[in-house]
């Protein structure tokens, strides 16, 4: 059996953490540069669509007394870091899916499943303040799903254990919000007249395959309850991207290409880190879509990179290529980013007949390990490539930002007794 | 490689004090706060102190909490007395709090240690 469990609301269940004040309160926490809503409280939810431009919503948080956050990272990483060594200490496998969900491999535990998920969340809730969901299958893709519908559970525990319970999960699940199955082959199969989970596993392996590959076989598997995927496969994780929404809108070449230039950098240090290599990078830009007053574009452009690296004046010399393509002048930019497909573990590169030099690729190598010791040892960008500019000219817009209560001796909480 | 005489304490190599180890039981439910005021004097908590927190403590009768009332953080030590739970302040110039039903109240954690820095 597998378990999936995951954070409620989680950035804005951490900022309720340290603030008692706000415990009925409805809170959002807003992206990078204040941009627009990431995350709502469950008093939230009533008012505020997510992802909602905040400028779009300063009425409604006005005139319901909502909190509002600039997203303080810090604490999310050290409160979900938290989080995940408590499950750690009941589940020996735990995979880390994302920054507020785990997989539990629950095989073999012999104890009632659903008192196990009670005892787990009730512990992360005593020692951590954060509430959780947790749903049980016997496959990933099912452990998903129950976490999806433990939300409708008054204990935010849900177990999926005979096959009578995962028939009835499957029927009306929108095969959309299925994991893996995203937009793309949600409109496919839509159109097919494919709508639940249940429809979609009741299709034949040939035509699954056929029209969906080995992937959409694979999920097809796991809904009727056969696990193919272990603790650290996930259906597809092939691509990296590093983007940020600009707080003032970029006009000029310049500035937007030291953007890239830190995307590109940025992203080297996260291939490096996971020791894989993209053979595809790519760019885009768009301006702001929802000032509809303002000259409006968008695009993108993806370039193949001759040989596979994670070397970061490679990243950023095609990064500025495809930027050239696609920058036009007059345009307010408010977003850009650089992302990378294709990716292969960095010791299964494929040789090239002509540019392969075993003796600069060690070089190349050593220089990225220092350059990733350095910045580690002293914060991040004390050494960089010269293209990243050397002036901070854009800080992101952090306005209502509260304190690195966890991770900072200057921050931590004041109490007046 | 250079050579010469091994270490004779070679073997005996050990990490440092930590004060983790002194501090800090259950590292997932520990937290730090620092203390302004005078309420709490007589446990030996002073104005300006570092206190640690463990959360996954449950408060028994004397211990100090760090506790919010109606949405606000204080520390006090937790009294049972009969069916009444009593937060008392430790400087007879403070009033006790008696809970009632109409408050809101949060424990935190208990606080297991004082930091107090003298220079």
């Amino acid at each position: 059996m597998f378990g999936l469990a995951d954070c409620v609301s989680f950035y804005a269940s951490c900022e309720k953490v340290f603030r008692p004040d706000l415990a009925q309160r409805p809170v959002i926490v807003l992206s990078n540069n204040d941009g627009c809503v990431v995350a709502r409280s469950p008093e939230a939810k009533a008012w505020i669509e997510m992802g909602a431009p905040f400028f779009q919503v300063k009425e409604l948080v006005k005139k319901h007394r909502i909190a509002v956050f600039s997203s303080n990272y810090a604490l999310y990483a050290s409160l979900s870091q938290r989080v995940m060594n408590i499950f750690r200490r009941f589940v020996a496998e735990v995979e880390v899916y994302s920054i507020d969900e785990c997989f539990l491999n629950l095989s073999g535990y012999p104890l009632p499943l659903p008192q196990y998920a009670r005892t787990m969340q009730q512990t992360v809730a005593q020692c951590t303040g954060i509430p959780t969901r947790i749903g049980i299958g016997p496959t990933k893709v099912l452990a998903k799903m129950a976490n999806q519908l433990a939300r409708h559970e008054e204990s935010g525990v849900l177990v999926l254990q005979t096959e009578a319970d995962i028939q009835a999960a499957r029927q009306d699940f929108p095969i959309a919000k299925v994991w893996g199955i995203g937009p793309q082959y949600g409109r496919f199969l839509g159109a097919r007249g494919i709508t639940t989970a249940q429809q979609f596993c009741q299709q034949s392996d040939v035509w699954l395959r056929k029209h969906l590959s080995v992937v959409g076989l694979r999920l097809a598997l796991e809904l009727r309850g056969q696990s193919c995927l272990g603790l650290e496969e996930v259906v597809s994780k092939k691509s990296l991207c590093v983007s940020r929404s600009f707080a003032q809108a970029l006009t000029a070449y310049a500035p937007l290409k030291e953007k890239i230039a830190l995307f590109a950098t940025r992203l080297g240090e996260k291939l490096r880190l996971q020791q894989s290599t993209p053979t595809l990078l790519s760019v885009f830009l768009r301006t702001d879509s929802f000032r509809p007053e303002q000259a409006q574009y968008r695009n993108s452009q993806t370039l193949r990179l001759p040989l596979a690296t994670h070397y970061t004046p490679e990243l950023v010399k095609a990064a500025f290529r495809a930027l050239q393509i696609i920058y036009r002048e007059g345009y307010a930019y408010r977003k850009a980013g650089v992302w990378v497909t294709g990716l292969v573990p960095e010791d299964q590169i494929q040789g090239h007949l002509f540019l392969s030099n075993p003796a600069q690729d060690k070089t190349q190598k050593a220089l990225m390990q220092t350059l990733d010791a350095l910045n580690a040892r002293w914060g991040a960008r004390k050494v960089q490539l010269a293209a990243l500019g050397t002036q901070p000219t854009l800080r992101a817009r952090t306005e209502w930002l509260s304190p690195r209560y966890t991770t900072h001796w200057g921050e931590i909480l004041k109490v007046r007794i | 490689m250079p050579c010469g005489f091994p270490s004779p304490a070679d073997d005996f190599e050990e990490a440092d004090l930590n004060f983790n180890d002194l501090l800090v039981k259950d590292r997932e439910a520990t937290y730090v706060v620092r203390v302004e005021g005078d309420s709490m004097v007589n446990a030996h908590i002073l104005d300006g102190d570092t206190l640690v927190v463990d959360k996954s403590l449950l408060p028994a009768h004397g211990d100090i909490v760090l506790v919010a009332i109606d949405g606000y953080f204080t520390v006090k030590r937790y009294c049972k007395q009969k069916d009444q739970l009593i937060l008392k302040a430790e400087n007879p110039r403070y009033r006790d709090i008696v809970l009632t039903e109409f408050m809101d109240v949060r424990i935190f954690g208990v606080v297991t240690n004082v930091i107090h820095h003298i220079r």
